[in-house]
């Protein structure tokens, strides 16, 4: 999909000869700024330069609407398809879910729709130790083969017959395995950071309080109240991934991720094991909005903060990142603005045949 | 919740009525310090989370709480909060060395509907599925938010199970045995046999260290009477198994065993065996039909039997919370059953505060113990009575109304 989008983007628009171009947009929103008229200078797939007055004289293309960095999901499984657990053992620490991305998977054009272009794969759950998840683009390129080594801490990781069975148990084994620190552990040791899947709050707890013992950096990802261990997570210097809230969510989850922006922790949004469309995550954004949550930290928290917690610059717009962008019709967290364009790398890989 | 911040708020006048540091004061007509202590017209003072002072003669001053009747906080010592199979190591049938701490929860809300109970001390087990399951947690059921801040510190207790609950669901290996459910005991002759093997085992190991083996070395406590056994038989035959195994590491020489027998419902048939090992008794809650767990038969005069006999007796709901089952319930229906009050009270306080070895803080109203406080509108146990308040670490779990 995206080699034949790139050659029909690059059919339409003959790259100029230092390849750079521009472009200008009603708004461009930045982490920490809307420029009206804002232009974007773009070389070699990478944004160099933001601002109201950058790339003058450089090929400009001028489009309506709100451009921004793209959505990042942090949690889905999309083209890896019997390929996101492994039973052989519990404990996998040393593959990598980045083997199993298939980038040609006609079920990444959905994300494009939605204005995402930054996915972290993550393990199917049914493991304790299920992989080494990876940050891909929709239908291109790996941005981060080697992004966490994830922990299971939920009762998913217990498979019957297979040791552990029990919390308690789980816990001994991963306590044996960081003694020895063997493969993707000796990672973790030098820095790698951890995705630790959890589902209750309990579970949670004891993820946080693993994290802490190991001097572990990383994210927990799946306990829609998280909100409530939020004093422990900061103490623990701990992001946060939250499933998506759907249509009729209990109202508790979006308090609880209000709950976490209040505290100042990093907070991103997941498709909760591929089961929610892309477009969950703007609607999961405006959900947290109208339980009280700032519209800043909620699109920092669907795209740079997001990013970040992703180990990548993914969900950034800012010289130096990668060029992915989205073009909105209107004001990306309004719901009724839809994605015009997108751009990844630099080059249109939905919408738009102008250019 | 909404009372308890008035409460606080109330505090600071009551301080300067002469009471420093007073943050809650309840007044009772009838207060039960412990069993056989009757304090009248008594004016108990907490703060922070402790009994200060117990007055007697008072009468209720302006912001107490008033009531007919209090006693202490009562004590589960077979509360069966954290029971799912993941709260238990299966992988091996003999878990010694793992806790259940590490697979509870501390935003169940079972918690809290047993503090509302009157109980406000709880002993949780890892569930029965193997033959020992690991080590318990005593801990209280309202306070700290978390966890490590509700935890007393009491004698360790090793929790397992002799009956058909931990080969319940084992079958033996047909072919090549596929996981650990085709190595693990399908009978109770096998699960009684695991028992002895691993008190053996760890006895040898001590004369022959490269035999060791991880856990041995709680066992071998347990052993030398440092950690309480804690085994659930139901009935009279499984709690002969227990007392046997105990009577037998004796005699061999491996050592004693702390030995308790929760669930012992036909503790009555063969008193005998309990007199002789000194072992006590938590007893399940009172069945309506007389069937108890395992087919057990337990009639409304088995505590009274077992105290007759000079066996320590603990009462518990196994954590139930519903109308008729709840741990105040059971003293009543002890006592309908022969128990006095006083032995009723001590069922539920005292004894299983001394059976967890945190009767240093729980089980008696005095100072410098927790200020947990059940508050009666009658006399406790009674049918026509009932729990109208809790006091919990010093909060106000239930609100008198």
């Amino acid at each position: 999909m995206l080699p034949f989008l790139t050659l029909l983007a690059g059919a339409l628009t003959p790259a100029p000869a230092d390849g750079a171009v521009v472009v200008q947009a009603t708004a461009v929103h930045t982490a920490d700024a809307t420029i009206e008229n804002g232009r974007i200078l773009i070389r070699d797939g990478k944004i160099e330069a933001v601002g109201a007055e950058v790339g003058a004289g450089v090929r400009t293309i001028e489009v309506e609407g709100h451009l921004t960095a793209g959505i990042v999901a942090l949690g889905d499984r999309t083209s890896l398809a019997g390929e996101a657990r492994d039973e052989t053992r519990q404990v996998m620490d040393t593959a990598d879910l980045v083997h199993g991305f298939n980038a040609e998977s006609k079920d990444w054009a959905p994300f494009l729709e939605a204005g995402v272009t930054a996915v972290l794969l993550t393990p199917e759950p049914g493991a304790l130790v299920g992989g080494r998840t990876a940050v891909v683009k929709p239908g291109g390129s790996v941005m981060h083969p080697r992004a966490h080594l994830d922990i299971c801490f939920s009762s998913a990781a217990f498979r019957d017959g297979v040791p552990p069975s029990s919390y308690p148990g789980a816990l001994a084994m991963l306590a044996e395995h960081m003694a020895l620190g063997a493969g993707g552990f000796g990672l973790v040791k030098e820095g790698l950071p951890v995705h630790l899947a959890a589902s209750s709050r309990a579970e949670g707890l004891r993820a946080i309080a693993f994290a802490q013992r190991h001097g572990l950096k990383g994210a927990l990802s799946g306990v829609r109240r998280a909100g409530d261990l939020a004093p422990e997570l900061v103490e623990a210097g701990l992001a946060v991934i939250l499933p998506p809230l759907g249509l009729g969510a209990d109202p508790r989850h979006a308090a609880s991720a209000v709950a976490l922006a209040k505290a100042g922790v990093p907070m991103g949004f997941s498709l909760d094991a591929a089961k929610a469309s892309p477009a969950s995550l703007r609607f999961t954004a405006a959900q947290c909005i109208r339980a009280g949550m700032e519209p800043a930290a909620a699109w920092s928290a669907l795209t740079h903060q997001a990013g970040a917690i992703s180990g990548t610059s993914a969900g950034t717009l800012a010289a130096g990142s990668d060029a992915d962008l989205v073009l909105w019709s209107g004001h990306p967290l309004d719901l009724t603005s839809r994605v015009e364009r997108v751009w990844i790398d630099g080059a249109l890989v939905h919408g738009g045949d102008d250019q | 919740m909404i009372f308890t911040t008035l409460l606080a708020a109330a505090a600071p006048a009551l301080a300067s009525g002469g009471n420093t540091g007073v943050s809650l004061m309840v007044h009772a007509e009838y207060l039960h310090v412990g069993p056989g202590e009757i304090v009248r017209n008594a004016l108990v003072q907490v703060d922070e989370g402790q009994i200060v002072a117990v007055l007697p003669g008072r009468s209720a001053p302006d912001g107490a709480l008033s009531v007919h009747s209090a006693h202490a906080g009562m004590i589960d010592a077979s509360a069966r909060t954290t029971q799912a199979p993941s709260a238990v190591e299966q992988s091996k049938e003999i878990i010694t060395q793992l806790s259940v701490q590490d697979a509870i929860d501390p935003f169940d809300p079972a918690w809290d509907r047993l503090a509302r109970t009157g109980v406000t001390t709880a002993l949780i087990c890892p569930p029965d599925l193997n033959v020992i399951g690991g080590l318990s947690v005593v801990v209280k059921t309202a306070g700290a938010p978390r966890l490590e801040g509700r935890i007393l510190e009491g004698k360790p207790i090793l929790r397992g199970a002799i009956g058909d609950q931990p080969s319940g669901g084992n079958s033996p290996a047909f072919g090549r045995p596929r996981d650990y459910f085709a190595r693990r005991p399908t009978t109770r002759m096998g699960v009684e046999w695991e028992w002895r093997k691993a008190f053996f085992d760890a006895g040898q190991a001590e004369r022959f260290p490269e035999a060791d083996f991880e856990g041995a070395d709680v066992l071998r406590a347990c052993l030398k009477g440092d950690v309480r056994v804690m085994i659930q038989a139901w009935t009279t035959a499984d709690i002969r198994t227990a007392c046997y195994i105990d009577e037998e590491m004796q005699r061999e020489g491996y050592g004693d065993l702390d030995l308790v027998i929760d669930a012992g419902a036909e503790a009555w048939r063969e008193p005998a065996f309990l007199q002789r090992t000194g072992t006590p008794v938590v007893l399940p809650p009172f069945p309506t039909s007389g069937r108890s767990g395992e087919r057990s038969f337990m009639p409304w005069n088995t505590a009274r039997v077992l105290k007759d006999k000079g066996i320590e007796v603990a009462l518990s709901c196994h954590g139930e919370t519903g109308p008729n089952a709840r741990l105040g319930d059971q003293a009543g229906y002890a006592m309908r059953g022969g128990l006095t009050f006083d032995e009723a009270l001590a069922a539920v306080t005292t004894t299983p505060a001394a059976l967890l070895g945190v009767d240093q803080r729980v089980g008696k109203v005095a100072a410098g113990m927790d200020a947990d406080l059940v508050l009666w509108n009658g006399t406790p146990f009674a049918a026509t009575s009932a729990i109208v308040g809790v006091v919990a670490g010093g909060e106000v779990v239930l609100q008198p109304r």
